[in-house]
């Protein structure tokens, strides 16, 4: 049955009914009205059908959009504002609110201005958004803030990444748009094609069967192998899920010719914490290198404090344990991200000593196959703990 | 003819289909336990709305 405003991408059919409406205007208007129709205006269209039909909350989404637009414009535009923390710290606010309010006791929410908060600021997706609307108000810094209301909704609200990215680039998702109709063509929808199976094979087959057959039936019985059984079995689970919808929105997008960068490539066969992350979530790990990690490295850097090796540790620390403060301010995410951050800056300071001592400091001369084969099974196990830690079953 | 693509697409088909019928045509879950004890929804879609 369909209820309006209640449909989240790529989790009902009313979704896939919108989807393949969406591919045939696209392509309708390619051949019939390409020269009338801008594509950026195709766009809009179809991700404003989409908030105003099926997305849960699109006044509160479009009244958010609005104050970023306002913020961008004010401090951007107008003020010509060179700082950056105070605009940065202005866009990450409904999104701190959200986070806040999530951990509020929960009878707050029920009447009062708790209430009011939480169906203002508890919007899918506004994660994600926050990530792309600092990116998009930095990367614009030296630009001049140019930057039109219709590319800005596009950018924030292009549908198939909308709820859990991948976390686009405005400059690339913009080139794509301004290259319109000419980005279609019979490969960009076979890749789609391509993209779309495996997401559903992905999502709704394996991470299914997954969750059907085993996650659900798991018995805690306090036991080690229950817990084991759970680590692993949640690790896989959370990759197909996560993994599939992250192809689905590929494929959705490349079969009406916009490019969404990949997120996951093999992750299990990294071979330490800094693989790991261009193979797991990588549009994830890629913005907060560029837009969190660097910036403090260079801050300590400036400030002349600690040594070079410190002050990467230091900073690949406060990368990862802000990642589990964005997952959510409770005990499990944020332990999980200190976990993972712990992870990196074991590794960084063992590559420190190899690179200082001229040698393999753990595995002097083995071979490289068997190290390669020992650092796999490492990082696999150690990923399935830290994501353990963050499925909340442990703390 | 590119035999990797066209292997591993005949997987992907088979599986997809496969998965299909035992998942959500013959509910193989109800055959495996009996108890339905099946979670209400999906941990990682509690996690989308969180995101």
């Amino acid at each position: 049955m369909f209820e309006k405003n209640t449909i989240l991408p790529f989790t009902s059919s009313w979704f896939f009914l919108y989807m393949l409406g969406t591919i045939l205007l696209f392509w309708f208007v390619k051949f019939v009205g390409a020269k009338k129709i801008k594509f950026s205006w195709l766009v809009a269209f179809t991700s404003l059908l989409y908030l105003v039909l099926l997305f849960p909350k699109p006044l509160q989404f479009i009244g958010i959009l609005i104050y970023y637009y306002l913020v961008y414009y004010l401090f951007g535009r107008k003020l010509k504002y060179t700082k950056l923390l105070l605009p940065v710290i202005l866009l990450a606010l409904p999104m701190i609110f959200m986070k806040v309010i999530g951990i509020l006791p929960e009878n707050l929410g029920e009447k009062g201005a708790g209430h009011m908060a939480a169906t203002i600021f508890q919007i899918a997706g506004l994660s994600y958004l926050t990530f792309k609307v600092i990116q998009f108000y930095i990367d614009e810094k030296d630009k001049g803030y140019r930057i039109s209301i219709l590319n800005f909704f596009n950018f924030t609200s292009f549908v198939p990444t909308l709820l859990i990215g991948p976390i686009d680039r405005y400059n690339r998702f913009t080139t794509n748009v301004e290259n319109g109709f000419e980005q279609m063509n019979l490969s960009s929808f076979s890749n789609g094609f391509d993209g779309f199976l495996k997401g559903i094979l992905y999502k709704f087959i394996i991470g299914e069967a997954i969750r059907r057959l085993i996650l659900s039936h798991l018995v805690d019985d306090g036991s080690l192998i229950y817990h084991l059984a759970y680590m692993y079995t949640y690790l896989m689970y959370l990759f197909f899920d996560f993994a599939g919808y992250c192809l689905l929105a590929i494929g959705f997008g490349n079969f009406i010719g916009i490019d969404v960068p990949y997120n996951f490539d093999e992750p299990f066969l990294a071979v330490n914490p800094k693989e790991f992350w261009k193979k797991w979530h990588k549009t994830l790990g890629d913005w907060l290198n560029d837009y969190f990690f660097k910036p403090i490295f260079k801050e300590l850097t400036t400030k002349q404090v600690f040594k070079s090796i410190q002050r990467q540790n230091i900073a690949l620390f406060l990368t990862f344990t802000l990642m589990g403060f964005w997952n959510g301010i409770t005990v499990y995410y944020v332990a999980s991200g200190m976990l993972f951050g712990l992870y990196s800056v074991i590794h960084n300071y063992y590559f420190y000593l190899c690179q200082k001592n001229k040698r393999d400091v753990v595995f002097g001369t083995m071979n490289p196959k068997l190290i390669r084969l020992i650092s796999i099974f490492i990082m696999f196990n150690a990923t399935a703990f830290a994501i353990y830690i963050f499925s909340g079953k442990l703390i | 003819m590119n035999w990797k693509k066209l292997i591993r697409n005949t997987l992907i088909y088979f599986l997809l289909i496969m998965g299909y019928i035992f998942i959500y045509i013959i509910d193989v879950e109800s055959y495996f336990y009996k108890k339905q004890d099946v979670e209400s929804k999906s941990k990682v879609n509690f996690i989308y709305q969180q995101f």
